[in-house]
């Protein structure tokens, strides 16, 4: 779901019009790439590489070399790399949080670093033109 | 979604979802080969530049065999034509053990090349033509074995592929990967033309 945004700051705009956290009217299901460790990989393989090429360490230019194509070619016989999050569990998880939202004590910008801030602002006296 | 989804051979309509997804993997293997393009026309920018630069040491009249040259070229040639056949026996779906056997014969084809060219080169070590030589031998061993390095590569995932294809079967990213293996394949056939035209022939001419 795409906000749609009609004017400058529209957040703070929604927020003091109290319309900041409505529940969406549907909900889609979200397609992710799953988890992997191949990025990390790739980054200590390659980082260990650039240094062994630094300080001519031949050895270890091989065997970074020899473990980054090896874990990506492992990387394609994934069978699934991407995961689908169902609308239901979306829904589900977006709903606690909107109860979350209405529980949290709103907060002033006075009261921002004190520990009663939950993280929902108080609208401002000072209002931004919408 | 149209029936020519990107330039190539295109999986067609009747393969669904993959040959959706096809536009926009290949678009973006097509953007990498262009790029690689560019290095291989610094590298033969670079060779025939320096063709004055021998400083007195072997040219090409002396190092290179046009008869071995020849043999390189008919072998890479082949094996394009083989692979071409697999990209067609995957779009036609006549089974993947044909597909298979198909990359098979490219990859020995490929190796085949791989051969001719590391005896070529071998020689020439031998021959006193080592890359610190001349200014003409530096390019040479820039680009000659910069595409020796793209077809062992492309011979490493050829490789992959056929182990992909028993052990995840015909999937989309499959389907998708092979076709961009043909580009690729294709690819490094029009470059070694270039060098047997310009840096072989022309090199002797």
């Amino acid at each position: 779901m795409i906000p749609q945004v009609t004017g400058r700051d529209a957040f703070t705009a929604l927020k003091s019009g109290g319309a900041a956290y409505a529940p969406p009217v549907a909900f889609e299901d979200i397609e992710i790439p799953k988890n992997t460790a191949f990025g990390a990989i790739l980054t200590m393989a390659g980082t260990a590489g650039g240094l062994a090429l630094v300080w001519h360490a031949w050895w270890l230019v091989v065997l970074s070399a020899a473990a980054i194509l090896a874990f990506w070619i492992a990387a394609s016989f994934r069978k699934e790399s991407r995961v689908t999050i169902p609308a239901a569990t979306v829904a589900a998880r977006h709903r606690d949080w909107l109860r979350e939202v209405e529980a949290a004590p709103a907060t002033t910008r006075d009261e921002e670093t004190s520990p009663r801030n939950a993280g929902r602002a108080a609208p401002d006296a000072q209002q931004v033109p919408a | 979604m149209t029936q020519t989804v990107h330039p190539g051979l295109n999986l067609g309509a009747h393969h669904g979802a993959a040959h959706d997804k096809a536009e926009l993997a290949v678009f973006g293997f097509w953007v990498f080969l262009m790029s690689d393009l560019v290095i291989f026309g610094l590298m033969f920018y670079v060779t025939m530049s320096s063709a004055m630069g021998m400083a007195g040491g072997p040219g090409p009249a002396d190092l290179f065999d046009l008869g071995s040259a020849f043999a390189q070229t008919t072998v890479l040639l082949v094996s394009s034509l083989t692979f071409g056949f697999a990209a067609l026996t995957m779009r036609h779906e006549r089974g993947t053990a044909r597909i298979a056997a198909w990359l098979g014969v490219a990859l020995l084809l490929g190796f085949g090349f791989l051969a001719l060219e590391f005896r070529d080169v071998a020689a020439m070590l031998a021959d006193d033509a080592s890359p610190s030589r001349s200014g003409w031998l530096s390019a040479f061993w820039g680009l000659i074995p910069l595409h020796g390095l793209h077809v062992a590569g492309g011979c490493l995932w050829l490789i992959v592929m056929m182990v992909q294809l028993p052990v995840l079967g015909l999937r989309d990213d499959v389907k998708t990967r092979l076709l961009r293996l043909a580009l690729f394949w294709h690819f490094l056939d029009i470059v070694w033309i270039g060098i047997f035209s310009i840096v072989y022939l022309g090199g002797l001419a």
